[in-house]
């Protein structure tokens, strides 16, 4: 019953025949997904097959390459108003403080780690430095990064471990209250203890944050995954329900198919 | 096979590497040589006291001290000029011109750095043919003439490292600005900047290297021998490379080319002080960058 309510109630992000080009190739077609907070959907797929464009989709990071062009929708519930991400009701710096997202490597840049979280607030959301600093505070608690940089705030980023930067860059995201979390293969250049680190808090966060992430380990997406959706060529060719997924020798012997 | 050629490769790399350095070297020790000893206050001042001279109170007449003050302020008014305009014109190619654009403009930048220095330095000529002319009748060649034709000299530099230092930017980084709800021009401002900063100060390096070399554009924009020291913006100037292609060509005794040679190394010497300076402020601007 209680899941039947979560069904029938709007999903936080809904992509309705979401079509990505990009130059002559097309890289997403006919895309339809619900999103929704309290389930961690997890992209998987080839290389290539269009997981990371679909991310960009949502926050519309796509737009940043000239030759781009995206048809279809994509609606964000805001509070009880649905918004269309693409017709203009919010500005592209707004959808991209509420639509949070991580890449691949630890993208740090060449400041300090004090910095690197309160330059987005103060340029972006022209926050004052007490509220700063108290974000970043709660931010840097968040991913369990606090005490390990609470007494050199001031030193370099670059001088963190690559499993701290990209803690770091989490941080910075989610310092700025974002509504949804675009995870692209957060844990891809991490060693297996500090991905395992990133890992727990996705799923620890998932009733927080309306999570959509990527990864490239079938193990990881297993362990962590609520929804699996398996992008092929640009379609999503499966999407495996919870049920399917407890059971490892269905689950592995169906990717195996799939790829 | 594989070894030899590989082997073959290394050599010359090695060889490469060592040709520049034993140049390099060469050209310094020969410099020192010939112009250590000619190097003292004498000159730099001539007859004229070191204190006078530097508050301007006399005249400096058989020195190089003019020359030095000319290279120095031809260098900052040329830098003033070509550094913001240059770098802005970088940032524009590499992030807000469309493909169509960057390749025309791309190739009228090209055909500026083409442009040889005599050709520039008879622009800045006409330049004041056509102004006296029309409607400065008591225009001049002087100081910002020559600052504003070596600016455009070296404009093709400080554009051509600031475009290739923004692209050399990883895509993820490129990024990161927008999903951090930046808007196009805060993020250039706060994170391409600071990431391209390094490569924008080889630019200005270069730059600032060209412009203190140059002889050519200022021969026809308002060098002097003997000109003194510039009293206003539009007055004519001394040079350092200037007095040495002038004590080269024009030297009467032994003395006077040692003193060519003394003058050679001081602009060296000046250039030097110039890239340190450079490099301190890209070093000021990385701190203040850094602490937030």
């Amino acid at each position: 019953m209680e899941q039947r309510m979560k069904e029938d109630a709007p999903p936080d992000i809904r992509i309705d025949a979401l079509c990505v080009r990009i130059g002559a190739r097309d890289v997403l077609c006919g895309i339809d997904l619900s999103l929704r907070k309290g389930e961690l959907v997890v992209v998987v797929g080839p290389s290539g097959s269009g997981k990371t464009t679909l991310l960009r989709a949502i926050n519309r990071l796509n737009e940043s390459f000239p030759d781009c062009t995206t048809r279809g929708s994509v609606r964000m519930k805001l509070g009880d108003r649905i918004v269309d991400i693409y017709g203009g009701d919010l500005s592209l710096p707004e959808i991209r403080r509420r639509v949070g997202m991580v890449f691949q490597t630890p993208a740090i840049l060449p400041f300090s780690i004090e910095k690197n979280i309160a330059l987005p607030l103060r340029v972006a959301l022209g926050l004052k430095p007490r509220d700063i600093e108290r974000r970043m505070e709660h931010a840097l608690l968040d991913v369990g990064l606090w005490d390990e940089v609470k007494d050199r705030l001031k030193s370099p980023a670059r001088m963190l471990s690559g499993g701290q930067q990209q803690r770091l860059c989490l941080a910075r995201t989610i310092a700025l209250e974002p509504d949804v979390l675009l995870l692209d293969e957060p844990t891809a250049s991490l060693d297996f203890r500090a991905a395992a680190r990133i890992e727990q808090w996705m799923i620890d966060h998932r009733d927080r944050y309306t999570i959509l992430a990527v990864s490239h380990s079938l193990g990881q997406t297993r362990r962590m995954a609520d929804r699996v959706c398996v992008l092929k060529d640009g379609r999503i060719v499966e999407m495996l329900e919870r049920e399917h997924i407890v059971d490892a020798e269905g689950y592995y012997g169906r990717m195996e198919k799939l790829f | 096979m594989k070894p030899t050629v590989d082997r073959f490769w290394k050599t010359v790399s090695w060889l490469s590497g060592l040709i520049v350095s034993a140049s390099v070297s060469f050209l310094i020790g020969f410099l020192l040589w010939k112009g250590v000893h000619a190097v003292s206050p004498r000159l730099f001042f001539g007859d004229t006291a070191w204190q006078d001279a530097l508050f301007g109170r006399r005249p400096v007449f058989d020195g190089i001290w003019p020359a030095v003050v000319g290279t120095l302020s031809l260098v900052v008014f040329a830098s003033l000029i070509a550094v913001p305009i240059g770098v802005a014109a970088g940032i524009y190619l590499s992030e807000y011109a469309t493909a169509r654009q960057r390749r025309w403009i791309g190739s009228l930048v090209d055909l500026l750095s083409a442009t040889p220095s005599i050709v520039m330095g008879l622009f800045g000529f006409t330049l004041i043919l056509f102004l006296r002319k029309t409607i400065f009748p008591n225009a001049q060649t002087g100081l910002m003439l020559a600052a504003g034709c070596i600016a455009l000299i070296v404009l093709p530099y400080l554009i051509a490292t600031t475009q290739a230092a923004l692209q050399g930017i990883p895509e993820e980084s490129r990024l990161l600005g927008a999903s951090l709800g930046l808007t196009k021009w805060q993020h250039i401002r706060h994170t391409l900047i600071p990431l391209s900063a390094k490569g924008i100060l080889g630019g200005v390096v270069l730059a600032i290297g060209r412009a203190a070399e140059d002889t050519a554009v200022i021969l026809l924009t308002g060098v002097m021998a003997r000109a003194g020291m510039p009293r206003n913006l539009w007055d004519k100037f001394e040079a350092l490379p200037f007095h040495v292609y002038y004590l080269a060509a024009e030297h009467r005794d032994a003395a006077e080319l040692a003193q060519g040679f003394g003058t050679a190394l001081v602009l060296l010497m000046v250039t030097t002080f110039l890239f340190g300076f450079s490099y301190w402020i890209e070093k000021q601007a990385a701190r203040r960058w850094n602490s937030a």
